[in-house]
């Protein structure tokens, strides 16, 4: 079965493309451009988060997917512009983080540090 | 009786002797004469021989007591007691051959001398006249010399006590040091008060009294005068002090003057020290005095006490003069009475040579002679007794008037050597008895020019303003204290003034009459004008400080906070003192407190600059923030005061912020494509699919296109924050360039349907390029809040002399929160500080470039219901010509309806349409004027039918038409709002900056305002 992550992310055309990337290695993608109005209804393995998402702040959305106990054990990347990204996941309780613009190698080992590829089924490598 | 008559030979020897005789029968007539008598009478023997005397000498007016002098009288005792008389001297003057027959003082002694014949009877009388002129003249020289003299004795006895008064009251401390061990032999109350005030000096030596000075260099000094007998002057003289034997020493300062004593043989014998102090002065001298001066004054001291080493010279000549001439009288008025004596010696052997030589023969009248002669022996004798008498007398006043000369001396001395000024005043014209140099420097003459001379004659100028004062302390008696008195005396062509301490003291003789005034002037020139220079400084430095706009304060050394100026108090909304007394912590915002107290600390102990940043709670309650500077100011290397400013830096601090916030969106929004761009390269680079590319190539050329718009963007904004934008205006169709720019964007998005409902054909004067980058701004937009697609509604139409674009979504809407957020972006803060946030920089460009075409932009938004974007650019002004009625109780015009609702005792206004800040300006003046005409203080303002956005008008309604209302007497104020958010904000930002008190309350009914004005005032 497919490792599912979900993909918050503002910009439709970054969403579109780590979506292309990230089903490529094998993953079950969901992307949004805004987090859904009940976290609850998260359903994922990994949530890639940008920071920069109009209504709620990353860190702060990425606080309040870890009080919920459901979710609390879903490791949260951070995906952002921001110079000060480090402060922004230590501040937040974020599992990781990707710097944009990011580097392909890195994205899919920040992710694969959490969800390992069952296969070594890859289209891009 | 002719055998009475001597004989011829008698007669003969009678006549040659030579003093003057007269030889008288008992019936007084004249027998015979001596040839001296004659000559004195100028007379020859035989008009006088054989006449009766008072025949011979009728005219006997002067020969006072009586008639004849007492002659008859004396000669009468004479023949009834046949006892020999003398009379008193008597004055009678005779012609004076050298001085043309006038007469000449003369003075006579007469003894009148019975000769008796055998049986006892009288047989003549001799008549004996011996001239003692010159000797009544020596003794009445002598007498008057002597009533001289003791008039000068009693008044130097009263110039001493003047003295010793005087000296107990000059503000100096005045002491006298005799003998190798300096003991204090006279000291005045001020000396004894102001540096010793419990310890006991006088008698002591300068060692025993204070043993403090050894080793110090006053007493190397004082040592020094009396062992040189130089003179030693000197200003600000440091002394340290102790005011109880053994106590803690301070440090005095002096000026000061060591005048060696001297005595007749002119040793040293003592010091006299005169001194102020000026340690308060000294201070304050110091700060102000710079090099230049001092060299100056050092200089021009050098040269005073030059002038007056001088004068102090000369007057010791004077005086040396003075005693030698005194002397040399004395002298000779001895001389003269010695001679004096020899002569009446010398005589009288003469005559007893003569008497000896005739009475040989002549037995008779020799024994009588020799009686006589035995009287003028007598009579010399008396002479003599009387001489000694007068020089023992005159020895005695000799010595008494040295003592007193002595003790006079150590006064004059004192006046003489006094670092104040004295001059004693007397008579009616205020002559100069007395005057030191020191006074005589202070107006540009010496002691010599002044002495004995009217003082206002020399002068005149300063008779107005010290006359009167003179005069009433010599009228009532009372003394006077007169400080920091201005004076002002012309000198040739110079202009000499300056500041004195006077003393007047009124001059009293021994009987107690008041004959003149003693004045003492002490100079306070320097210290009055750095006193002066002082306040003038400290007031200039507190004008300045209240002057500076912005808060400026003082603190303590240990950063007690004691001066705040005026802006301090109008910013934080207490009084100066209340700000002062309760200090920055009060207002400081709690989160900045500990950050301020440890810059505040750090300052205070290590004396270096403090500089801090925290938020001040203001007047009306709101925090901003304030950069605090402080400086110390230091004397002598201690801290005495920090001075110290707060600069409110909220602006900076927002800019500051914003200008983060820019870099931080511009930096995630340029990157934000480029990560796309990236990432596309990336997949390419690897991609196994060939086919594939075109579209990754296609959509990464889109970022690419994207990331130059935003560029472009930047770059725009970059220019209008340095106005640096470029409009090029001219004339073109509005609706086409709108119908141009919907194509572009439908183009670039297919899941929208944007509608152009009406398109007004109207030219407009502007920057077509510019304008289309709005309308692109305001689609782009509605395409991005409408995420789900759908339509766009697009309206330009002709209205109240404009053109309004409205652009209208039915996407996410924005909340009425962040819509006040956006209004207070692009109209409450400042124009220069950088701004744009989720609507990206395009709105923010978008207003600038309406701005700069007269027209305003306002968005009306429903969240979840869509938003609709207006802007409008105004075609013309309003036109007043569309006034439909004008008087006192009615106004109409195309935006304003004013009418005076006399039931109500208010004005009933309803603005209408679009406003902008001529429409605002004129309305509001006319309101202005109709308040005024119908007295009245209420006002129902209905903003019910205002459209669009005016805040370009709010800064005045607040500032400055608010102001002008509450004069005219508006008191309240209700206010329906606009349907309109940009108007409704406009009008709360008015009221936001409204300068006053007039009361304004906000309503969306008129019912509500209506009943809330009726509850109003009365």
């Amino acid at each position: 079965m497919k490792k599912k992550v979900l993909i918050i992310e503002n910009d439709q055309v970054i969403q579109e493309i780590v979506t292309y990337i990230l089903e490529s290695e094998g993953y079950e993608v969901t992307g949004v451009r805004y987090a859904p109005e009940h976290l609850e209804n998260i359903h994922a393995d990994l949530i890639l988060l940008d920071e920069w998402i109009n209504r709620r702040e990353g860190h702060m959305l990425c606080k309040e997917i870890k009080t919920i106990s459901a979710l609390a054990k879903v490791p949260v990347i951070i995906f952002s512009t921001a110079a000060n990204i480090l402060d922004i996941v230590a501040t937040c309780g974020a599992d990781g983080y990707v710097q944009k613009p990011f580097n392909l190698d890195i994205l899919l080992a920040e992710i694969q540090k959490f969800l390992p590829l069952s296969s070594s089924y890859s289209q891009l490598t | 009786m002719y055998s009475t008559r001597p004989d011829e030979q008698e007669l003969k020897v009678f006549e040659s002797l030579p003093d003057n005789y007269l030889l008288l029968s008992k019936e007084l007539i004249i027998i015979n004469a001596s040839n001296a008598y004659l000559l004195l009478i100028r007379k020859e023997r035989a008009a006088i021989a054989g006449k009766y005397l008072f025949d011979i000498f009728p005219e006997s007016a002067d020969w006072a007591p009586e008639a004849d002098g007492g002659i008859r009288q004396s000669l009468q005792q004479v023949i009834s007691t046949k006892q020999t008389d003398e009379m008193p001297v008597t004055r009678f003057d005779l012609p004076d051959e050298h001085d043309n027959g006038n007469l000449k003082e003369r003075y006579w002694k007469t003894v009148n001398q019975p000769v008796l014949d055998n049986s006892g009877e009288i047989q003549y009388i001799i008549h004996r006249v011996t001239e003692v002129t010159d000797q009544v003249l020596r003794e009445l020289q002598l007498e008057m010399s002597l009533e001289v003299e003791r008039a000068a004795v009693q008044k130097s006895q009263t110039l001493r006590l003047q003295m010793e008064r005087l000296f107990h009251d000059v503000p100096a401390q005045i002491a006298m040091v005799t003998g190798p061990e300096l003991v204090f032999d006279y000291i005045n109350p001020q000396y004894q008060q102001e540096l010793f005030p419990d310890r006991e000096i006088l008698g002591l030596s300068l060692l025993d009294a204070l043993p403090e000075v050894e080793g110090q260099p006053i007493y190397d000094i004082l040592q020094r005068v009396y062992r040189t007998g130089e003179r030693f002057i000197e200003n600000e003289l440091l002394v340290p002090l102790a005011s109880v034997k053994g106590g803690p020493v301070t440090d005095h300062y002096f000026n000061t003057v060591y005048q060696p004593l001297r005595n007749e043989q002119q040793e040293v014998y003592g010091v006299l020290s005169f001194k102020y102090e000026v340690t308060e002065h000294v201070a304050a001298r110091k700060e102000l005095e710079g090099n230049r001066t001092q060299l100056l004054d050092a200089n021009k001291k050098l040269g005073d006490s030059n002038e007056e080493l001088q004068a102090l010279h000369e007057e010791l000549q004077a005086s040396n003069e003075e005693l030698t001439a005194t002397n040399d009288q004395l002298q000779l008025a001895y001389a003269s009475l010695h001679q004096l004596n020899n002569e009446l010696e010398e005589r009288v052997a003469d005559r007893t040579r003569q008497l000896e030589e005739s009475f040989e023969e002549q037995q008779t009248l020799n024994e009588e002679i020799s009686a006589a002669n035995e009287e003028l022996l007598t009579a010399n004798e008396e002479l003599a007794a009387t001489n000694e008498e007068l020089s023992e007398t005159q020895q005695m006043l000799k010595q008494t008037l040295n003592g007193l000369a002595e003790s006079e001396q150590r006064f004059r001395n004192l006046i003489r050597d006094a670092s104040v000024g004295i001059i004693l005043l007397t008579g009616d014209d205020l002559k100069v008895e007395i005057v030191n140099n020191t006074y005589g420097q202070l107006i540009g003459r010496t002691a010599r020019e002044l002495n004995g001379k009217v003082l206002f004659d020399i002068i005149p100028e300063a008779e107005a303003a010290f006359r009167p004062i003179l005069e009433q302390v010599r009228n009532t008696g009372i003394p006077l204290y007169l400080n920091d008195t201005p004076y002002t005396v012309n000198k040739d062509e110079r202009v000499i003034s300056g500041f004195l301490n006077l003393i007047y003291q009124p001059y009293r003789e021994q009987d107690g009459t008041i004959t003149g005034v003693m004045v003492l002037c002490q100079d306070v020139t320097e210290q009055v004008n750095a006193r002066r220079q002082l306040e003038k400084s400290e007031e200039r430095f507190r004008f300045m400080l209240n002057a500076i706009p912005q808060q400026v304060w003082t603190a303590t050394a240990n950063g007690t906070l004691n001066y705040v100026n005026q802006i301090v108090a109008n910013d934080l909304g207490h009084e100066r003192s209340a700000v002062i007394e309760q200090g920055w912590q009060t207002f400081i915002h709690p989160e900045d407190l500990s950050k301020y107290q440890k810059a505040w600390a750090a300052s205070l102990k290590n004396g270096r600059a403090y500089q801090t940043e925290f938020r001040m709670r203001m007047k009306d309650g709101s925090y901003r923030w304030h950069l605090s500077n402080a400086v110390p100011y230091a004397d002598n290397g201690q801290i005495t005061l920090w001075l110290g400013t707060n600069t409110d830096i909220e602006l900076q601090k927002n800019n500051e912020q914003q200008k983060d916030e820019f870099l931080s969106i511009a930096s995630h929004e340029l990157k934000t494509p480029l990560t796309s761009i990236k990432a596309f390269n990336q997949i390419m680079q690897r991609t196994k699919e060939p086919e594939r590319l075109v579209g990754f190539i296609n959509r990464s050329a889109d970022q690419i296109f994207r990331l130059e718009k935003l560029i472009n963007d930047l770059l725009d904004v970059t220019r209008i924050n340095a106005g640096k934008m470029i409009y090029e205006m001219q004339p073109f169709n509005i609706s086409e360039m709108v119908a141009e720019a919907i194509e572009g964007v439908q183009l670039k998005s297919d899941q929208h349907q944007i509608i152009l409902q009406q398109a007004d054909a109207v030219t407009f004067n502007g920057d077509r390029l510019r304008l289309e980058q709005v309308m692109n701004n305001f689609l782009t937009n509605a395409v991005k809040y409408s995420p789900q697609g759908g339509q766009i509604l697009v309206n330009s139409q002709l209205a109240d002399e404009s053109i309004i674009v409205s652009v209208q979504d039915f996407g996410i809407g924005i909340s009425e929160h962040h819509l006040d957020k956006l209004f207070d972006r692009y109209y409450r803060v400042d124009n220069t500080a950088m701004r744009f946030e989720g609507l990206g920089l395009g709105l923010f460009i978008s207003s600038e470039i309406l701005k700069r075409h007269g027209g305003t932009f306002w968005i009306e938004s429903t969240e979840g219901e869509g938003s609709t974007f207006y802007f409008r650019l105004p075609l013309a002004h309003i036109n007043t010509d569309d006034v439909i009625v004008k008087d006192d109780i009615y106004y109409e015009d195309a935006t304003i309806t004013i009418s005076y609702n006399e039931a109500k005792a208010r004005l009933d206004v309803d603005w209408t349409g679009f406003q902008d800040i001529d429409s605002v300006q004129s309305g509001g003046a006319h309101m202005l004027r109709m308040l005024k005409h119908n007295k009245v203080e209420k006002v129902l303002n209905d903003n019910t039918h205002v459209l669009g956005n005016w805040s370009e008008a709010a800064d005045w309604a607040g500032k400055e038409w608010f102001p002008a209302m509450e004069q005219a007497g508006l008191r309240y104020f209700a206010w329906i709002s606009s349907p309109s958010a940009f108007s409704r904000l406009s009008a709360e930002k008015s009221v936001n900056v409204k300068e006053g008190n007039v009361v304004t309350e906000f309503f969306t009914s008129i019912n509500d305002a209506d009943e809330w004005l009726d509850n109003c005032g009365s």
